[in-house]
């Protein structure tokens, strides 16, 4: 009994600000509803137009899952060369260590807008300026449909921090008689990273996976301050600000409710489809013990 | 669970095969990276100091003349104090109850017996799978049908009822208290709120330090929540005083890099102050589990 | 049990105190409306003086006047209205007027209007109460002000190349002549001055071709007719054929404006709160004038412009009329047409001295108002920011030379027919 009122705040909220919703949430999809005039019910019409007659949808689809094919590897990659980097154990790792990691924190306004103004087009913009220092010619960033994408996986490359720090500790619990065993076998750099540090860090980049993927599904704050209308060419019109601009702009709550729910089906199946796979390649330690 | 970055143990090991070309390499690659990841930051705080005439032909690092008046101008058109005391209030009163409702379910969940616990447990996990936008329209009508529409307490309440990440930190780390403990406390007298109280608290304080910088963070960075719940300019919080700040007067770089700035500086500061925990709870957060 | 008791009796004394609050504030009477509107600070100022003045009228009522970027005023009247707890009273942009109108935010004003003695709705132009005032027969909105677009030239530019002035004779034609003579290249072929700019809703070269974007019984869209595209093609040839106005990569960075400020662009096609806003608060150095838009097959200019509504949710409604008649009455105008250059929507206001004899430049500004006429607003559908930002979006690509206007018209007219079909 006791148990369960030491639950009980969690048990309660789940029900009201959770479970509840989420029936509450369904029904509303099966409605037209704009939460002033009464709501209609118009059965799985909200589906149906989504999946057969809605440009926005496929295109806010399309541009997120473009998102996450380039931010999330690039992101993972990134944060696995830094966090090798750190992990070698040299004076001044400290500092490093915080200023990789520092821009993880900051609040999301505010850094959307700092980009905002690094990634201003033509030469007055200081990505365009350092760039011109490479002879690289200025790119017109937020404003174009073919840079505005690729100027959103730039600015969340420079927030891999997170990600970085639980590689690191993933690296440090490496124990180092497997790669002392490695060394007297005569493996080499390469080597000693593919055999050992890749398998034995599998459940780090496992999480870093699902979290990224969960993560660049749910892309708001960035793209409704650069681009609240979805960018040129709608190049950027991420999921959840389509979902929020049916909900919150035009009040076809229904509707905005129907997304919803086709989103947690894709993350849903995403995340499945990762821990499917991940039998194959996630290795635990406690797996070899046995 | 290892929170020791720089463990002596390794320390042998690179000395002993990380011949000097090598290390070199690795040094040059971590300066260029980390001056990389320095010049936002560098070209925020030179904006925020530059003159407002040239802002956008003036591309040099270091302003000429300083301009320390962007700062005292940026807070004349945006009350600052205020918007400073909506967000406190909201993160302070959040990180409490967060970190007391947290801490008693994790408790209820480490420590407690009862018929379906486990299965409990798994439906607390997989809600962290559940896109907050599933319950947004159904929850957003709740607040304003009970008339609480542009007011905090649909920003707050929430925090009562714990989170299901924080839950699970906390609960992972009880785990590794000898359960000795609670026992040794109950032969003593104590009853259950006392053994959370006096035993498990106190033990697990790195977690819940880590459990509270998260959710200041949370708050203090939350964007989303009072751009649907609030309208009245009187009720808005930093971020979004400077999501506004920026409709309005989107030509003044300078002085919106300068409310940037002090946006961002209290993050700054909690992270130099309390860097250890900052660290250990995202290395918590990333424990296989 | 004692602690209950207390607890208790605290209660009571909470919920008696409050219910007297409540009382006292009904006996008091002072009715504190929230207003909404958009304005820089200048105008901010100016409006609060005139609501200051408003208060001194009527005793009884405090406005509370919330200043909210324009882009957002649409956002914030509908996640209010449905959070329960929107404005009284709001300015309204005739961008968004039809979806807040077709959602049932506002209060129908004819009854107030047809009450009130001292009210004259005939006053008003008719254009702008047809395109922002009134939606499916019922009145909604009073527009306060009209925004025109014409054309700003350089005079100087023109002297120097030697060409006359534009007027009311120039068509397509004449204008792309006069464009080609005035976009200067330096020796290394870069291009330093432009003939002209496109800033104006690409939406208005189709109607001067004597087309519109969508049928006329609003149900679907035209633009895949070649009066459409080839409008808009001639629009994208003016940027990427013939190099006669500023590619996007050429204005980003400074933006046209300031490009026509810096005397670099010959005619600058823009709004007529262009010379108040901008020229006159940054400070432009040359003389300047403004022409009508020249006609293709016929002549067309977008209106637009804004206007107050009452909030049905709103419990002073009686009071927010009175404010409302206030901010577009003849008094409020005038001085906005002085202070601000607007351009008053009464036709009273308008035509007397304190709009036209301004000693402001432009000195020909009688053309903005020979321009209403002509003008077109937003088709009254439900879907209409909806209806521009997708259409805006295809045909972006079209003006950057990025594909035939053709092509982009094509691929938006089955996305627009989409979204008529499912209007709610």
């Amino acid at each position: 009994m006791e148990g369960y009122l030491c639950i009980a705040p969690w048990l309660i909220g789940f029900a009201l600000l959770t479970l509840g919703p989420m029936i509450f949430s369904f029904i509303i999809s099966l409605t037209q509803w704009d939460l002033i005039n009464s709501p209609k019910f118009v059965g799985l019409d909200n589906y149906r137009i989504i999946f057969t007659d809605d440009f926005r949808f496929r295109q806010s689809l399309k541009v997120t899952a473009l998102y996450a094919a380039m931010s999330v590897p690039l992101g993972m990659i990134g944060s696995l060369c830094v966090a090798m980097l750190l992990n070698l154990n040299m004076r001044g790792m400290r500092v490093f260590r915080s200023i990789f990691y520092l821009p993880a924190i900051l609040p999301g306004v505010a850094v959307t807008m700092l980009w905002m103004w690094i990634l201003r087009p033509q030469d007055t913009g200081v990505l365009n300026h350092i760039l011109g220092f490479f002879g690289v010619s200025p790119k017109p960033w937020l404003s174009d449909p073919a840079w505005a994408l690729p100027s959103f996986v730039i600015m969340s490359l420079w927030g891999i921090g997170g990600g970085m720090i639980i590689y690191l500790s993933g690296l440090q619990s490496v124990p180092t008689q497997l790669y002392e065993a490695a060394e007297i076998d005569g493996a080499g750099s390469w080597r000693k990273f593919t055999t050992i540090t890749l398998p034995m860090i599998s459940p780090t980049i496992f999480f870093n996976l699902v979290m990224g993927i969960i993560g660049s599904f749910q892309v708001f704050t960035a793209s409704y301050i650069m681009t609240p209308n979805g960018g040129p060419g709608y190049s950027t019109l991420f999921y959840v600000l389509y979902l929020y601009q049916k909900a919150f702009k035009y009040l076809q709550m229904g509707y905005a409710s129907a997304l919803a729910w086709i989103l947690f089906a894709v993350v849903l199946a995403l995340t499945l489809i990762v821990f499917k796979t991940s039998a194959k390649w996630v290795y635990y330690e406690s797996e070899v013990k046995q | 669970m290892s929170i020791e970055l720089t463990g002596k143990r390794k320390r042998v090991r690179s000395r002993s095969d990380a011949e000097l070309p090598k290390r070199i390499f690795a040094y040059l690659l971590l300066l260029i990276g980390s001056g990389i990841f320095l010049i936002p930051f560098i070209w925020l705080l030179s904006t925020s100091l530059k003159e407002p005439k040239s802002i956008f032909l003036d591309l040099r690092w270091i302003p000429d003349p300083v301009r320390w008046q962007n700062y005292p101008d940026a807070f004349k058109v945006m009350p600052f104090p205020l918007y400073l005391l909506n967000t406190c209030k909201i993160t302070f009163t959040c990180l409490v109850l967060q970190v007391l409702s947290c801490s008693i379910v994790a408790y209820g969940f480490a420590r407690k017996r009862f018929p379906g616990r486990n299965v409990l447990f798994i439906v607390l996990l997989s809600t962290m799978m559940l896109p907050a936008q599933v319950t947004m329209v159904p929850v957003f009508k709740v607040w304003s049908t009970l008339g609480f529409y542009d007011t905090f307490v649909p920003l707050i309440v929430p925090a009562a009822f714990g989170s299901a990440f924080f839950i699970f930190l906390l609960r992972q780390y009880f785990m590794t208290i000898p359960i000795e403990m609670d026992e040794a406390a109950r032969i003593d007298g104590a009853n259950t709120l006392q053994v959370w109280w006096k035993v498990l608290l106190p033990q697990a304080k790195p977690a819940l330090v880590a459990v509270a910088i998260f959710s200041f963070m949370a708050h203090w960075n939350d964007f989303m929540g009072p751009l649907i719940y609030t309208t009245s300019s009187g009720k808005r919080t930093l971020a979004l005083a400077l999501w506004s700040f920026q409709g309005q007067y989107s030509t003044d770089w300078h002085l919106l890099m300068a409310a940037s700035t002090v946006v961002m500086l209290p993050l700054l500061i909690l992270f130099f102050a309390a860097q250890k925990y900052f660290i250990q709870g995202i290395v918590m957060s990333g424990v296989k589990g | 049990m004692i602690k209950h008791r207390t607890l208790l009796a605290l209660l009571a004394f909470v919920v008696v105190a409050g219910l007297l609050a409540g009382c006292s504030k009904q006996n008091d009477e002072v009715v504190t409306l929230r207003l909404v509107a958009w304005g820089n600070q200048r105008e901010e100022q100016s409006m609060r003086s005139l609501i200051a003045e408003f208060e001194k009228q009527h005793p009884n009522i405090k406005v509370d006047l919330q200043i909210t970027p324009h882009a957002r005023i649409f956002d914030k009247l509908m996640i209010s209205t449905a959070g329960g707890r929107p404005p009284d009273v709001s300015r309204v942009s005739s961008l968004w007027f039809h979806p807040c109108a077709a959602k049932g935010l506002f209060e129908d004003l004819r009854p107030y209007a047809s009450n009130d003695k001292s009210f004259d709705l005939e006053d008003f132009y008719p254009q702008a109460i047809e395109g922002w005032g009134k939606y499916r027969g019922k009145l909604y909105c009073l527009p306060t002000d009209i925004d025109v677009y014409a054309m700003y030239y350089n005079k100087e530019l023109f002297d120097k190349a030697g060409i006359p002035y534009p007027d009311w004779s120039w068509d397509w034609n004449t204008y792309l002549e006069a464009a080609k003579k005035l976009t200067v290249t330096d020796a290394e072929g870069k291009r330093i001055q432009w003939g002209t700019s496109t800033d104006q809703f690409w939406q208005s070269y189709v109607k001067q071709n004597g087309w519109s974007v969508i049928s006329d019984d609003l149900k679907y869209c035209t633009l895949d007719e070649p009066a459409a595209y080839e409008a808009i093609q001639w629009l994208s040839d003016l940027i990427n054929k013939h190099h006669v106005a500023p590619s996007s990569a050429e204005t980003l960075e400074i933006s046209s404006l300031k490009l026509f400020e810096a005397g670099k662009i010959g005619m600058y096609i823009s709004g007529s709160w262009a010379a108040e806003l901008q020229f006159a608060k940054d400070g432009i150095s040359f003389d300047y004038d403004v022409a009508p838009l020249p006609k293709g097959k016929k002549r067309a200019t977008f209106i637009g412009g804004a206007g107050y509504a009452v909030l049905r949710r709103s419990n002073h409604k009686k009071e927010a009329w009175e404010l409302v008649k206030w901010l577009t009455g003849r008094e409020y105008q005038r001085r906005a047409a002085i202070e601000s250059q607007i351009i008053p929507s009464r036709r009273s206001v308008a035509e007397s001295g304190a709009y036209l004899k301004l000693n402001k430049p432009p000195k020909n500004r009688k053309v903005f108002l020979d321009m209403i006429q002509y003008g077109w607003t937003d088709p009254p559908v439900s879907v209409s920011p909806e209806m521009r930002e997708l259409m805006n979006a295809e045909i972006a690509l079209a003006t950057l030379g990025k594909k035939p206007a053709k092509d982009a018209c094509e691929k938006v007219k089955p996305v627009i027919d989409q979204l008529l079909r499912h209007q709610e």
